[in-house]
């Protein structure tokens, strides 16, 4: 009989049931997709890494001298013990060979000959394809090789071309069939990093050497193996890790050059960053999946209240009947067993429903369009875990279904007649100090949080580990308001009661009496929807504040639009052609040469910057809250240090500069040269061989400005010519006299007055043609630490000792990061010119432009940066902030939590709509007698509905409002801890919450405006109830 | 006068509650300052050990041109001078004055090659502005003024030179030779006199080791050494040095005084050095080519990485034992309150204010505690140490919550006058608010202590500072401890009266009844008793475990009783000595040697050694060692994990040996810890050599030293005074000691002070009964039988948790440092202490049960009864 009892006794209260149904399908359904999103997004992310990571960083390359004789011995030793070393982890290994140097054909004889070299390497043929003839075979007396088409097209040799050339070293003859012409398919990949010469097929030095020629394997062992270094790259199968695979294996990389010493190959040389890149990649995981459960715990806690809000009303609906069973008989166990199978008879078919539920749900989030973008395709699917965790949230909310159902179970019918209509003020939780005591526990985790600073915790073994109390904070915290936020209902509605007994109308009045009589029916819902509310905000503010810090972080490594490092002066454009080439890029608005160095300054290692002062309103991207001062006035500040003089501008475009120099003996003497966009550079002063010719002052010297630019650069013009600098002659010795006179561009005289220096005393020597600074009142832009340390304040001069010279400095601005630095050193910023005429002043070097900062049209750097993939041989490294940002926001593994918040969120607007819905459903229901007696004593239907606006405005009202008031203490207290770098480090710089007001508002409105439909929809059912009808119910009773 | 009148009433609550008030203010005030004295202690200590070119600042400058030379002293005066003035404060209290301690200044070249030596003999030239004062000239004369003299047709310097015999003997040098310097730009010394220094043991000469002895120095790559040796100049040699012809520098030593630094100065003394070589940069002058080269930071750095951890043991069991001390003095209180309730609930009867009542309660506790606080603090002085804001602090708090408490409870108990109560009728079920706080303290224990394991509780001091709620956990689960003893004990009781209701006799009936019954009775004695015994085992559990570890450390770093080693072959003789010094009782020869491993240029340790016999020394010891193993063919040896896995190899000692590999070996005590290492068979080598002895027994340090010279002599005994010595160490010790001390008698006071509180209505009680017929045996049994469970409950669980403690926080708590560096783990359960404390609390709760029917007996029955009749 129990059976159908409990199917009957179900199916007679079908709207709770079915709201109980719908509520634990939803956190079934809503958690196992968070777990299910939680699991494949963190091996998502390692698999994306992994992908994507260069070889340089997975290869583990090993390298040993061999011999034909000893590669066998050799080759398995490495083979077996990758094998052993990476276990299950397939390894691919592939092994290159170089040989020594081999004559040119026909240049045997010649001192300086040209070379060649011989090499092979395993699966070529994979990586290129042939352009003419060929792959070389092995056998034969004349050795088959194939040549790389760059080498081919520099030395002259081709396919089908037998030469004979001659060992360097061992001097034996070898022939030589070129079967073969080829092309790498990608030269400068990660590959071929290592093999120069095959890359490029031409290496030029004190030799020039071209190949290599690439014979097959088992040639290159019977020929040219004469103790020649050989590469093993083992590429560990990394492509199909779990996270859980990370550690071991990166613990048994590590072991690997002792097992290859042990194993045989005591000269095995091993490099490798795959055991640091699989430690960074672990812990990212740890951060990813600990951020991840902070909304996940939200949503337990949410699908938790809502459940047992609906339980309680299904109890309270059946508390007669209960009693009635009672009296009749029915023992606790019984009682216990009913309910517990009608909460089962609701939980079964969620906890097997929502494994298969979830994938759609989540393929729903995928597509949204900023998770979308970052590329990552969920593929989820149901597995045993799934459906443990689908179960054991079902038996969960099973069990919470029915303990409010046997806690009122004991009492007996009087009691319960007795008890009925009689609302206490207060709920059970707030008789206990429930609600405290949650507040301590919230408390000492927010501040847990805020000490250290993340949700993970370094542990006592030395590693990370996820900390259970700090993880639970926020959720804990979210509820703890909430619960206090109950204690104001009573004192707000008697408010209410006060206010709204005075005034003529009668539904606030009733309404307001309403509540104020049973504050503890509209508790329930209210808290819902509080925490509801919360989270939603929580978790828009999260996911907006991690955007805006990705993006802050992006601005603040990039530091402009566009930077670009490399040496400064490069063989292709020089010194003075890089400027003009990166100034000239499409869409380029602003650029500034910039000098970055580590400088010694009073005592401690700093990174000095110089930058154009004037133009660090459009470069120079520094967060407004880092600094007391705009960015303008430090950009005012800076330039106050230069002098307004510059020096002899050489008019046109010369290609030489001429004149004479007359020294009384032979010493070296440069010149320093400045170009148009400010680059400063020295050239040396050489006297020619002295004419006969009696008329000229002194020697003559020549500059040629044209090696300015190098093979392909244009010189920025104007130059002017700075001033001559030359060097100390040595302690005893005289002073050295130099003049300097008929300077002349391209043979054009300059009418530049002669320069003489008198050479002496122990510091470099320095004329120039406009009045050099003093040296002094440098003014520097400093970051707190540095500023602090030497005790400088803005605007008032002081001194530091900048690489062991005492110098005034002007602290102009004090930032708490410097953009573009690393945050654990101090960073010092200067004007570029005021540092070129203090280096000029006391005879420094210049400072060389190790980067170029450029602004963007619009911050577009797309046109620049494809010019500048066209140009590899300009050697430099792209800092690009749009790219950085999209970089840093499209991995994986730190963007995974935006796709948990989005899933929290909505699950818990509809957690609360659904709760809210049941609540008033029930509510209006079991008052509809009442309703409909107001409506027979003449109260108009429009007073009705006003009356049931009033009630449910409560509940709404004041959970809008404090649930943004709570979600603003929570997200303050809380989001910037949360967001971490991928090593659970703090973010540079520093977070800043953003919550997005205006989402915000359009989510409150949007809840309210559901919220009152549902009121409104209520209200619409109770006007169909015929009076009559429903006046007529009690009697039936 | 009421207040007067009322404490000679009370006069022994109140001297029980003045005696504890001023035993916890002593203890409050006067251990951290102890602690903080052994702070100082210790790195005035760690300050000393270090050399004092280590920790003094010493400023250089090098001189590379005419221009740049210093040739006068009264130069190096001036810029000593200047330095001084540059110093910030905290660094300004520490330096000495110029001359004072190993503060001077020098002038030194360095690389000076003797002419013709071919880059092998070196010596260097050095002037220090306080020579006279440090050396002694004990052949020829000191150094006078240089002149000049021709070699080679140049005209070249001649200094006057004085140096150490060592040195010249090993140049073979005597008074009067004369040397040509340079290889380039010659000067020539002529040794004018041989000098010693004054005092040796000075840590002045820690900076100028190069002028006491010859130092040798093998370059990389080459197989002969170079001698360095440096000669002393006078004044006017010095302003003939200059920087053009020699690698010259100068330095200035600012010196520090280990005795004026105090722990507290520790987190100053970092920044105020890198301050001081700011200042030093951007000064006027000579003073910004200077360089700073200092020890200080680093060493300060590590000194305060083992205060943190000492400072957290301090925080944990002070914090302990201040929380009990303050649990019992309010129960002394609460004694006293007691005693008042009639009076007081008569003078509220007649019309007093709640306030009144109230203000008189509370000023009778004042009476007590106030003076006792005071005594107390001024005591506190006599210990040694600075005096911290927690000397104040504590005797304060103590006294605000004495007093506060006895205002609250009077003021709750009298809240209604003529309010009847009862506290016999059964207790009354507890309130939900109650229960609430007990699940929120329980399980926040339980979270702290999974934390704390987790986390570590010194993990990240350094970089985060002190975690207070971890420093809290230990205290808190103690806590917890007793809410579940409390909430828990009634139920076996209840049993226990069910089944006694059976039985005829009427006492345990009764007397378990009582027990069970008991309310007021229960919870403040709990909550103490149980912390206390809990944090007094624990604190002997984790000193003994310290010891037990700091023993095996030392028997680790020596391996044996005693060991000796020398670098030379010991003669037989030297062997039979030491076996006959007393309390050897053997002695085990040993051969250590380096060994080439194959024919690669790998090297290895190797110790022969029969490890049988040497196992037979070692009786009673906690280390163990491992067996040799056998080989077919081969040597067997053990090796380290270095060397596993080659099976059978050869090595290189005097003869070429084939050895296999029988096990491996992680470290083997007293000789390596790590690296590639090995051990064979004593007898493998062709003949043996016997390098090293291992000795047996308990034989004197000095009398192995005597018995064989020129050794390194190392015993057991010796290795653990050092690891004990340390002043933190036995801080953590004395206070641990202190601690639980201090702890258990405070648990025996609350024991004594709760059968006092109960004794008024026991002593009613049992007037009852005997006017029933109970005899005085059995009125006994009764009172023994109502205070015995809760006691011995406690005293159990107590017992349980400070056992338990350790082993729950064991991987929190990082006590290595006190240790050898070994960590703490594995703490044994050494029982007898514990098992001592909680029987000696049952035993006087035993004996207070019939002390006091013995003193009830004494009182005629009717008088006792017609107490009740007067209130």
């Amino acid at each position: 009989m129990r059976g159908p009892l409990v199917v009957k006794r179900a199916f007679s209260e079908p709207l709770l049931l079915l709201a109980a149904f719908g509520s634990i399908l939803l956190a079934t359904t809503t958690l196992v997709a968070l777990t299910m999103y939680a699991s494949s997004i963190a091996e998502a992310g390692v698999l994306r890494t992994m992908e994507t990571a260069p070889l340089r960083q997975i290869a583990v390359t090993v390298s040993a001298p061999v011999t034909a004789e000893t590669f066998q011995k050799q080759d398995q030793t490495v083979r077996r013990t990758a094998a052993e070393v990476f276990g299950g982890v397939p390894a691919e290994i592939s092994t290159s060979f170089r040989s020594d140097s081999y004559a040119m054909p026909g240049q045997q004889n010649r001192k300086v000959p040209e070379l060649l070299r011989f090499g092979a390497y395993d699966g070529l043929d994979k990586h290129a394809k042939l352009v003419s003839g060929s792959w070389p075979e092995p056998g034969g007396d004349v050795v088959q090789a194939a040549i790389p088409l760059s080498a081919a097209s520099a030395s002259g040799l081709s396919a089908g071309q037998e030469i004979s050339t001659e060992g360097r070293l061992d001097g034996k003859a070898v022939r030589v069939r070129i079967t073969g012409v080829f092309q790498l398919d990608d030269p400068f990949g990660d590959r071929w990093a290592g093999e120069q010469l095959l890359s490029r097929g031409v290496e030029a030095g004190q030799f020039t050497t071209y190949g290599p020629l690439m014979v097959p394997r088992e040639t290159f062992l019977s020929r040219f193996a004469t103790n020649v270094t050989t590469t093993w790259t083992l590429v560990p199968g990394v492509r199909g890790l779990t996270p859980e695979q990370l550690r071991p294996l990166a613990a048994s990389v590590d072991e690997l050059p002792a097992a290859l010493k042990a194993g045989g190959c005591p000269s095995c040389q091993t490099t490798t960053r795959l055991a640091e890149v699989l430690t960074q990649l672990d812990t990212a995981s740890l951060v990813a999946r600990s951020t991840m459960l902070i909304p996940v715990l939200q949503l337990l806690l949410l699908a938790a209240y809502a459940l047992m809000l609906t339980a309680r009303l299904l109890a309270d609906h059946r508390r007669m009947e209960v009693a009635l069973l009672r009296s009749r008989g029915a023992g606790t166990l019984r009682l216990a067993g009913l309910a517990g199978g009608e909460a089962l008879l609701v939980a079964v078919p969620c906890a097997v429903a929502a494994p298969f539920l979830a994938p759609p749900l989540l393929a729903l989030i995928n597509a949204l369009p900023w998770i979308a973008a970052s590329g990552v395709r969920l593929a989820p699917v149901a597995d045993l875990g799934t459906f443990l965790v689908s179960a054991g949230v079902a038996l969960a909310s099973a069990v919470l279904l029915m303990l409010p159902a046997l806690a009122g179970a004991r009492r007996t019918y009087v009691e319960e007649q007795a008890s009925r209509g009689r609302g206490g003020g207060r709920g059970l939780i707030q008789r206990a100090g429930a609600d405290m005591a949650l507040l301590v526990v919230a408390a000492l985790a927010i501040w847990q949080l805020q000490h250290y600073g993340a949700p993970v915790t370094t542990t006592a073994g030395g590693g990370l580990g996820i900390d259970p109390l700090i993880i639970s904070g926020p959720a804990l915290a979210l509820l703890t308001g909430g619960m206090l936020g109950l204690r104001l209902v009573p004192r707000i509605s008697r408010l209410a009661e006060r206010l709204t007994a005075k005034r003529p109308s009668l539904a606030p009045a009733l309404g307001a009496w309403q509540v104020s009589r049973r504050p503890l029916r509209y508790s329930g819902p209210a808290l819902l929807l509080t925490m509801a509310i919360a989270i939603g905000i929580v978790s828009m503010a999260t996911a907006s504040t991690w955007r805006a810090s990705q993006l802050d972080q992006a601005r603040h490594q990039a530091g402009a639009d566009l930077r670009l490092s490399g040496p400064p002066e490069s063989p292709d454009l020089g010194v003075s052609g890089r400027g003009t080439a990166f100034t000239g890029l499409p869409g380029v608005t602003a650029a500034s040469p910039a000098f970055r160095g580590q400088v010694d300054l009073s005592g401690r290692t700093v990174t000095l910057l110089g930058l154009d002062g004037g133009k660090l309103e459009q470069l120079f991207q520094l967060r407004p809250d880092l600094s007391a001062q705009p960015v303008e006035a430090m950009s005012r500040g800076l330039v106050t240090g230069r002098s307004a003089a510059t020096g002899l501008e050489l008019p046109g475009q010369p290609a030489t500069v001429t004149g004479q120099v007359r020294m009384n003996r032979d010493w070296p003497l440069r010149v320093r040269i400045s170009d148009a966009l400010g680059v400063w550079h020295d050239l040396p002063v050489t006297a020619l061989p002295r004419d006969d010719d009696a008329g000229t002052p002194g020697a003559p010297f020549r500059l040629d400005l044209k090696t300015l630019a190098g093979r392909s650069g244009r010189i920025a013009y104007p130059l002017t010519v700075r001033g001559f600098i030359t060097t100390p002659p040595p302690v005893d010795e005289d002073a050295v006299l130099i003049t300097v006179s008929g300077l002349a561009a391209d043979g054009r005289d300059l009418g530049a007055p002669d320069i003489s220096m008198q050479v002496e005393g122990d510091r470099p020597v320095t004329r120039a043609f406009a009045p050099l600074p003093e040296p002094g009142r440098l003014p520097v832009v400093m970051t707190a630490d540095l500023a602090a340390a030497n005790q400088l304040t803005v605007g008032q001069p002081g001194r530091v000792n900048l690489d062991r010279q005492v110098i005034e400095v002007t602290l102009i601005g004090v930032v708490d990061r410097m953009p573009t630095t690393d945050p654990a050193q101090p960073a010092m910023l200067a004007d570029w010119a005021t540092l070129q005429e203090h280096a000029l002043a006391t005879g420094q070097l210049a400072r060389p432009a190790t980067e170029w900062w450029l602004a963007a049209e619009g911050g577009d750097t797309g046109p620049a940066r494809a010019t500048l993939r066209g140009h590899p041989e300009w050697n430099v490294t792209v800092t690009d902030q749009r790219q950085l940002a999209a970089e840093l926001q499209d991995d994986p593994l730190a963007s995974g939590l935006q796709g948990a918040l989005i899933l929290g969120f909505l699950a818990a607007l509809v957690f609360a709509a659904l709760g809210f819905l049941v609540n008033a459903t029930v509510a209006a229901r079991e008052r509809m007698a009442e309703f409909t007696i107001l409506r027979a004593l003449g109260v108009s239907f429009r007073q009705v509905f006003g009356l049931l606006a009033v009630e449910q405005a409560f509940v709404v009202g004041l959970s809008l409002v404090a649930g943004t008031a709570l979600a603003l203490v929570v997200g303050n207290l809380v989001v910037p801890h949360i967001v971490l770098t991928g090593q659970a480090a703090a973010v540079t710089p520093s977070v800043l919450l953003d919550i997005p007001w205006l989402a915000t508002a359009g989510m409150l409105a949007l809840v309210a405006l559901v919220l009152f439909a549902i009121v409104a929809g209520l209200a619409r059912n109770l006007r169909r109830q015929g009076l009559g009808r429903v006046l007529r119910i009690g009697e039936d009773q | 006068m009421k207040l007067l009148h009322l404490a000679r009433v009370h006069l022994g609550a109140m001297a029980v509650l003045l005696a504890l008030t001023l035993s916890a203010c002593l203890l409050v005030a006067g251990l951290p300052r102890l602690t903080q004295a052994a702070f100082d202690d210790a790195l005035h200590e760690a300050l000393l050990k270090a050399p004092a070119e280590r920790i003094d600042l010493t400023t250089t400058m090098t001189s590379d041109s005419p221009a740049q030379d210093l040739g006068d002293a009264r130069q190096f005066e001036k810029l000593h001078g200047d330095l001084r003035e540059l110093l910030p404060a905290p660094l300004d209290r520490l330096i000495a004055s110029a001359g004072a301690s190993t503060g001077h200044s020098a002038a030194k070249t360095y690389g000076t090659p003797v002419e013709g030596s071919g880059g092998k003999r070196y010596i260097n030239l050095a002037w220090l502005s306080d020579r006279e004062r440090r050396v002694t000239w004990v052949e020829g004369r000191a150094p006078g003024d240089p002149s000049m003299t021709t070699w080679h047709n140049q005209h070249i310097t001649l200094f006057e030179v004085g140096m150490v015999r060592e040195a010249m003997t090993m140049l073979g040098l005597k008074v009067g030779d004369t040397q040509i310097l340079g290889e380039n730009n010659y000067s020539a010394i002529k040794i004018v006199g041989v000098f010693e220094a004054k005092d040796p043991a000075d840590r002045y000469w820690s900076h100028n080791e190069d002028i006491r002895h010859l130092l040798t120095h093998r370059p990389a790559g080459s197989l002969e050494e170079e001698l360095h040796a440096t000669a002393l100049i006078s004044d006017t040699g010095l302003s003939k040095l200059s920087g053009r012809d020699r690698n010259l520098t100068y330095s200035w030593v600012l010196p520090l005084r280990p005795q004026a630094a105090t722990a507290l100065d520790v987190p100053d003394l970092g920044p105020a050095v890198m301050e001081f070589e700011r200042r030093m940069k951007v000064a006027d002058g000579l003073l910004p080519r200077q360089i700073l080269r200092t020890g200080l930071p680093e060493l300060l750095g590590v000194f305060q990485a083992g205060l943190a951890t000492a400072q957290t043991v301090m925080y944990l069991v002070l914090g302990g034992l201040l929380v009990v001390a303050l649990g019992v003095i309010l129960l002394a209180v609460q004694l006293l309150v007691d005693r008042m309730d009639q009076a007081l609930g008569l003078m509220r009867a007649r019309g007093g204010a709640l306030r009144q009542v109230a203000r008189l309660g509370a000023g009778l506790v004042a009476l007590a505690v106030v003076p006792a606080a005071l005594i107390g603090y001024g005591l506190s002085y006599l210990f040694p140490g600075p005096v911290l804001p927690l000397v104040h602090v504590g005797p304060l708090l103590v006294v605000v919550v004495a007093v506060a408490f006895a205002a609250a409870r009077i003021a709750v108990t009298h809240r209604t006058p003529l309010n009847e109560r009862r506290d016999d009728v059964a207790t009354a079920r507890p309130s939900a608010k109650r229960i609430t706080l007990e699940v929120l303290v329980v399980g926040l224990a339980l979270a702290g202590a999974y934390l704390l394991r987790t986390r570590g509780l010194t993990t990240d001091v350094r970089s985060e500072g002190q975690d207070p709620f971890l420093l809290l956990v230990p205290l808190a689960l103690a806590l917890a401890a007793g809410l579940i003893t409390m909430r828990c004990y009634p139920y076996p009781l209840r049993l226990l009266v069910r089944i006694t209701a059976r039985m005829r006799p009427a006492v345990p009936f009764l007397g378990l009844t009582r027990a069970a019954r008991a309310r007021s009775f229960s919870v403040l004695p709990v909550l103490i008793l149980l912390p206390a015994l809990g944090v007094s085992v624990f604190a002997s559990v984790i000193s003994g475990g310290v010891a037990d570890t700091q023993r095996l450390a030392a028997w680790q770093s020596v391996g044996a009783p005693a060991t000796i080693a020398s670098e030379i072959e010991l003669p037989p003789d030297v062997i039979e000595r030491v076996r006959r010094v007393p309390g050897v009782t053997g002695v085990v020869p040993a051969q250590a040697a380096t060994v080439q491993v194959g024919y690669t240029p790998e090297q290895a340790q190797l110790l022969a050694v029969d490890l049988g016999r040497w196992r037979e020394l070692l009786g009673g010891s906690p280390i163990t060692l491992p067996s040799p193993g056998t080989a077919s063919s081969g040597i067997p040896a053990l090796v380290s994990s270095g060397l596993s896995g080659r099976g059978t190899f050869e090595i290189g000692w005097n003869s070429r040996l084939k050895v296999t590999a029988t096990g491996e070996l992680d470290a083997l005590p007293g000789f390596f810890t790590e690296g590639k290492f090995m051990v064979v068979p004593f007898d493998v080598g062709q003949r043996p050599v016997v390098n090293t002895l291992l000795v047996g027994g308990n034989p004197a340090m000095e009398a192995l030293r005597e018995a064989a010279p020129d050794t390194v002599v190392k015993t057991q005994a010796t290795a653990l005074a050092q690891i004990q010595d340390d002043p933190l160490t036995s801080t953590v010790r004395t206070t641990l000691l202190v601690v639980t001390i201090a702890l258990a008698v405070y648990a025996l006071v609350a024991v004594v002070i709760t059968l006092v509180i109960g004794a008024a209505d026991r002593a009613r009680a049992l007037s009852f009964l005997r006017t029933l017929g109970l005899s005085d045996r059995q009125a006994q049994r009764l009172t023994v039988l109502e205070v015995m469970p809760m006691i011995l409950v406690t005293a159990l669980v107590g017992l349980a948790l400070g056992l338990g403690l350790p082993a729950a926080l064991g991987p929190g708590v990082d006590l290595s440092a006190y240790a050898g560096g070994l960590p703490v783990g594995d703490y044994e359960l050494d029982l007898v202490t514990p098992v001592a404390l909680a029987a000696g609390l049952t035993v006087v709760a035993v004996l207070g049960a019939y002390a006091h029917t013995a003193i009830s007996r004494r009182r005629s029955l009717g008088a006792v009864l017609r107490v009740g009749d007067l209130s």
